[in-house]
């Protein structure tokens, strides 16, 4: 990484694209309508897949016919458990979720049977004349009543999954030692990821034998690699190809699995094109949700803040199917994630979480933005601000008398000895919000109650991981230079909006000395693009960026010589700048970069390059937690102004002030961004979203009653980036995609509280909740 | 069920007919010749959703957009009418409507979202006949009526008698059209008030919908005339009568206003929803929309008379 | 079923296609007129992201029936850059960093396009309520709201 250490010490002026706020590449493409997503694609010979679903949560499937749907004219095939051409099972982590049911079913909507006709009408009705039959079993759909002995088996492994650990010092004593103790428990809901583009799969199978998948996917490998062993393919005789995403959020991580595995099955069986495209009800139906979480949570601190124990129990609900909840050695998957989190990014020396992750019969978990982290930080954030109620302090001065800095061990016992920008958040954010001002401090719950509307102000702060924590986390690239000095990068990361595919060509740009319009990257392709890892775990910019940063070093040497040779000046004077090389003490005397480029062509010097990128690697010991998982972490502190409607229990957004670290902003723009539409999606979080679920039975299964914010329920959102130089991340940045979603409810539960002298322990918080707080009614 | 029915929902609409008539007579008799299997379109925004779903047997739609006259917003006499075709934009933005019956340009308002409310039309919420519908709570309240044109003429049904159950009402949609939508327009010393409680600010089913249309004699200082409609605290709008006789004749107070507001909670029935809450909050939310609707119209009627 | 023969003026352009009474506004622009830049989220009107211009108003054509459209004059997306030139809206969606994974952007656009037409110095308020039918989960708003924003100080709509 020498380059990138000399990169990363330059001043902010002298970089000439990073650090700039630049246009995304493809902004004119999504502008103008032309950019095609999947369902804007033809394929005219492609057959409609169809999927057939269990209508219960929990059966066993005793007898399927098919026979009249096969024989349906325009039917092409149907696909039961037995026509599984290789395993008939998929799944990010576990390969536990079947591709059509075989014995039995595990939640609503479960897949029983495939059909792909000549058109949407025949497949349909093919689908009416398939004849099921089932034997409902008992269902279980709470993590705590299927961790009972009792409890129907869900999988034959039974219905825990995991338990993982964090344990360090003593609690006992330490909240012996503690003047105050707080506990509370916190539920939190399936949520959905709501993108706007529904998932679309297209397969087509290869005259050689091989099988295309096209869909929009935010991790291509993960979907090959399951493709092809349920072709019973090896791995190289598939090839998935990532169509432009419109939104993704985690849950294209593991939903184009669902419909490329699917469509596969169907195009093998037929030798024709299938496309399976699910309706808006059906993703919301059957594909991955936010996991819910019970949480126990409890702080021991001193009288003047000090922490000095914390403790938390999870029951981490898994639903189904496993998808991407299990741990990935060391510290990968969404249930060690969220174990590791919920201590918060505070100094306690003693500390003891234990999380259970469950199977139940309901909808199943998978990624979505924060893996765990948001619902630990509404736990802890929530229980922290109590806290300062309790201590007589200001939230502010507790936050800062515990928070990380440089120096701090976790919880999991690691330092933190680089790029620590939490203190700084808190106080730039304070400046920012006029905390000191503004907050009042809360009122007597009777005292409230007086009024119509009463203001409050909160705060919470968060901290998010750069990467998944696995030990295969690699990342990689090609890179290749051509001879009129454009560029192509062949690369897996995916472009779902968050514009990363623009950060890194920034990047590369400023690494070769070109312009940004010269970089073109390519969208994954599995067939041209090496291994790079899911685009997930805010990793991609830091991870793919510094692959680049290595694949470019043999092409700058080769254009750097080629470039010495041409201005006969030796090539330690040269930099290369904005698609010219030159000597800074002779700038007069430039070389065109393209030049350079030509030269190198001429005389056969290397023009490629290629990057493989691992982070530090992960530790974490699975008995007691301890160790390094993850190797740096993103900070923020966000503050809420809401307006109470004290007779109805409305909650307006007044405002939100929020400030990062984000190590370095790459493309400031596209980073606040990332932070606007984070913080409009934990707001959902916090007042609007939750799967409504009755006997295992989504009640909300659209947009109409599924409630995600509109433009009318934002409020002005002011963000200041502080930039604490990582110095494993491309000029020093770190990740952003996850961090402005997370400590967004618990901000807006502490002003809430603030507001009306009352608290909340369950999201999201609607109007009723907040009514029977004030009314200090019990919940329903 | 749900997850065998989701799967079936299709792109295509099963309609073998799509006809334009250019006058009531044409649509009646196209009404007729499907004997129950056509359905009139205007706006569309309820019929297709509900089609999509399937089964409502629909063959033909009969679209009456295409139909002279009935666009219009009018006052005629004392009585603003409005046609089956305006639209719920029209209806907000109408400077008749809002001076003569402000709850109806309220509620008009905050229906759906811009793009539905440029295309869907008050005559069509009616006929959806949903309790707590945007424009049917106002109009209930301004003691609205609808008239009707079938095969044998016209007639008009108040609204007050409009409605028999969810989704349901007197008129029969396969035989008869909606022509028009009419109101007493509120005079001196009169004023109304729409109120709405949902779960976000806008794209939503309300929690609650209250209209209140009060009227204060001027000398006396008691309330001559009070309407409150509420929905959906039962299987059709529903109209507080008792809290309206608790307000009528006594002089305009806090305490009076409060009396009736929960009086109309206490007659209100809404059922425990997981969607849109229990039954106590939704009860106790009553109250609220009322004491504030009655408020509201009340500090109206100060700022036209002051 | 019989086919019908439906005729509008799409971007300036009048078309005439064969439809079946079955089939909606929204799958006959991208399917027969290969205008994909109208969007599906939903089918519903819930979501917005196939929002278009007809007869001069903001409406979802998810929810149109392709003969109610018989005789309309319909803008969509495609229809907002002439002559190779972006309309002022587009450039500022650009300049302003209003666009993430793009899916709602078309519909975004013409909504401002529709406000601006209307309404051309709009108070943030405004920009508000005129894009409150179209659902973003990338943006959270802030900057598709500055960018109609942008668009109405400077200056000139077409």
């Amino acid at each position: 990484m020498a380059d990138q250490g000399k990169e990363t010490a330059r001043n902010d002026k002298e970089f000439a694209v990073v650090g700039k706020s630049r246009p995304r590449l493809d902004a004119k493409d999504k502008v103008t309508g032309a950019l095609k997503y999947i369902a804007d694609m033809e394929c005219r010979e492609a057959l409609h897949g169809k999927v057939l679903r269990s209508p219960y949560p929990h059966a066993l499937i005793k007898k399927i016919d098919t026979s009249k749907a096969e024989a349906l004219p325009g039917v092409a095939a149907v696909v039961t458990a037995k026509d599984i051409p290789g395993r008939n099972g998929w799944g990010a982590i576990i390969p536990d979720q079947p591709v059509v049911c075989g014995d039995k079913v595990r939640f609503v909507g479960d897949a029983v049977a495939l059909v792909a006709a000549v058109d949407e009408k025949t497949a349909i009705k093919a689908l009416g004349l398939i004849k099921v039959d089932y034997e409902q079993l008992p269902a279980v759909f709470s993590p705590v009543d299927a961790l009972k002995s009792d409890a129907p088996r869900i999988h034959e492994s039974g219905n825990l999954i995991t338990t993982s650990r964090v344990e360090k010092g003593d609690t006992e004593q330490g909240f012996r030692d503690a003047d105050v103790v707080l506990e509370r428990t916190f539920v939190v809901p399936f949520l959905e990821h709501a993108y706007l583009e529904p998932d679309v799969a297209l397969a087509i199978p290869g005259s050689d034998g091989t099988m295309t998948v096209m869909a929009p996917m935010q991790a291509p490998f993960t979907t090959r690699r399951n493709v092809a062993p349920v072709l019973g393919l090896p791995i190289n005789r598939v090839r998935c190809v990532v169509t432009p995403v419109g939104g993704g959020f985690g849950g294209k991580e593991d939903s184009p699995i669902d419909t490329c595995v699917r469509a596969a099955v169907l195009a093998w069986k037929t030798g024709k094109p299938v496309r399976i495209e699910y309706t808006r009800e059906e993703i919301m139906l059957s594909t991955c949700k936010r996991h819910p979480m019970i949480i126990r949570c409890k702080f021991g601190a001193k009288k003047d803040g000090t922490f000095t124990a914390m403790e938390g129990t999870i029951y981490n609900e898994q639903g189904a199917y496993a998808s991407l909840g299990p741990v990935l050695p060391p510290a990968g998957g969404v249930h060690a994630h969220a174990v590791v989190m919920l201590a918060g990014p505070y100094e306690i020396p003693n500390v003891k979480v234990e999380g259970y992750l469950v199977y139940t019969n309901h909808p199943y978990g998978g990624a979505m933005r924060g893996f765990g982290a948001p619902q630990s930080n509404f736990a802890h954030e929530s229980l922290v601000d109590e806290l300062a109620d309790l201590l007589k302090m200001d939230p502010y001065e507790l936050r800062l008398k515990n928070a990380f800095k440089l120096g701090s061990k976790t919880a999991t016992g690691q330092v933190i000895d680089q790029s620590i920008g939490l203190r700084e958040t808190i106080e730039e954010t304070k400046r920012l919000f006029d905390w000191a001002g503004k907050r009042k401090p809360t009122p007597d719950p009777t005292q409230a109650q007086s009024a119509d509307k009463r203001t409050g102000y909160g705060m919470a702060v968060g901290w998010y991981r750069t990467s998944i924590g696995a030990s295969g986390d690699g990342c990689g690239v090609n890179l290749h230079l051509l001879e009129d000095g454009s560029v192509i990068i062949y690369q897996g990361c995916v472009e779902m909006g968050q514009g990363m595919h623009t950060g890194i060509a920034q990047i590369a740009a400023e690494a070769l000395g070109t312009a940004l319009e010269d970089v073109r990257v390519l969208a994954p392709d599995t067939d041209s693009a090496p291994e790079s890892g899911p685009t997930v775990g805010s990793r991609s910019l830091t991870l793919m960026g510094n692959a680049i940063l290595l694949a470019v070093q043999p092409i700058k040497e080769s254009l750097m010589l080629s470039a010495s040779e041409l201005l006969d000046t030796s090539v330690e004077r040269l930099v290369a700048r904005e698609r010219f090389i030159f000597d800074p003490d002779n700038p007069g005397d430039r070389l065109a970069l393209k030049e350079a480029a030509r030269r190198c062509m001429v005389m056969g010097r290397r023009m490629i390059g290629q990057g493989w990128y691992t982070p530090p690697k992960a530790t974490l010991d699975p008995k007691t937690g301890q160790g390094n998982p993850y190797f740096v972490y993103t900070y923020a502190t966000q503050m809420a102004e809401v307006e109470v409607d004290m007779r109805t229990g409305e909650v307006t957004m007044n405002r939100i002030a929020a400030a990062f670290d984000i190590g370095k902003a790459i493309n400031p723009m596209l980073l606040e961004g990332q932070i606007d539409g984070g913080i409009g999606m934990g707001l959902g979080y916090a007042l609007l979203e939750k799967v409504i679920l009755d006997q295992g039975v989504i009640q909300n299964l659209d947009f109409k009653d599924y409630l995600i914010p509109t433009s009318m329920d934002v409020p002005k959102i002011d963000a200041k980036l502080l930039e604490m130089h990582n110095i494993h991340g491309p000029y020093g940045a770190k990740g952003i995609g996850e961090m402005p979603n997370i400590p967004t409810p618990a901000a807006v539960n502490n002003a809430i509280a603030n507001a009306i002298g009352a608290r909340l322990y369950e999201l999201p918080i609607d109007s009723e909740s907040v009514w029977r707080a004030i009314q200090g009614l019990a919940r329903k | 069920m749900q997850a065998q029915e989701i799967v079936a929902y299709q792109k295509d609409m099963e309609w073998e007919e799509y006809l334009v008539p250019r006058s009531l007579d044409e649509a009646l008799e196209m009404l007729e010749r499907y004997r129950g299997a056509a359905r009139v379109i205007a706006g569309g925004t309820d019929i297709v959703p509900a089609t999509r779903k399937g089964g409502t047997g629909i063959k033909a739609l009969v679209d009456i957009t295409r139909i002279p006259g009935l666009n219009m917003i009018r006052l005629d006499g004392e009585t603003v009418k409005i046609g089956s075709l305006v639209t719920h934009t029209e209806v907000a933005l109408s400077g008749l409507i809002r001076k003569r019956g402000m709850a109806l340009a309220e509620g008009a308002s905050r229906l759906g979202s811009p793009q539905i409310r440029n295309i869907a039309t008050v005559a069509g919420n009616i006929l959806n006949a949903q309790p707590g519908a945007d424009t049917l709570i106002p109009l209930l309240a301004l003691d609205g009526s609808v008239t009707i044109r079938g095969r044998q003429g016209e007639r008009s049904i108040p609204l007050a008698e409009l409605f028999t159950g969810v989704g349901r009402t007197t008129i029969d949609s396969t035989k008869e059209i909606v022509t028009e939508i009419s109101f007493p327009g509120l005079g001196k010393g009169e004023a109304s008030a729409a109120m709405r409680l949902a779960k976000r600010k806008t794209l939503v089913l309300p929690i609650l919908t209250v209209a209140v249309v009060i009227g204060v004699d001027p000398g006396a200082k008691t309330f001559a005339k009070a309407r409150i409609a509420v929905g959906p605290v039962a299987t059709t709008p529903f109209r507080c009568k008792a809290a309206e006789e608790i307000l009528v004749g006594s002089p305009v107070g806090e305490e009076v206003i409060r009396k009736a507001a929960a009086d109309a909670a206490k007659a209100a029935n809404p059922r425990t929803s997981l969607i849109r809450g229990t039954s106590e909050y939704r009860k106790a939310m009553v109250a609220v929309l009322v004491e504030r609707g009655i408020a509201t119209a009340l500090k109206r009627l100060e700022e036209s008379n002051g | 079923m019989a086919k019908k023969s439906v005729t509008f003026k799409v971007n300036g352009k009048e078309v005439s296609v064969d439809v079946a009474p079955g089939e909606m506004l929204v799958d006959v622009l991208r399917e027969k007129l290969g205008l994909t830049g109208t969007k599906v989220g939903c089918r519903e009107g819930e979501c917005g992201v196939c929002s278009i211009i007809l007869n001069g108003k903001l409406i979802a054509s998810c929810l149109v029936p392709v003969m109610k459209a018989d005789h309309s004059t319909i803008l969509t997306i495609e229809g907002l850059e002439q002559n190779g030139e972006m309309h002022l809206i587009q450039k500022k969606f650009i300049e302003d960093g209003a666009i993430q994974c793009g899916f709602c952007t078309p519909a975004m656009v013409l909504a401002g396009k529709a406000l601006l037409d209307e309404n051309p110095h709009p108070t943030r308020e405004e920009i508000q309520l005129a894009i409150s039918g179209i659902l973003c989960r990338c943006t959270g708003y802030q900057k598709i709201i500055k960018a109609i924003d942008s668009a109405s100080q400077a200056g000139e709509m077409r």
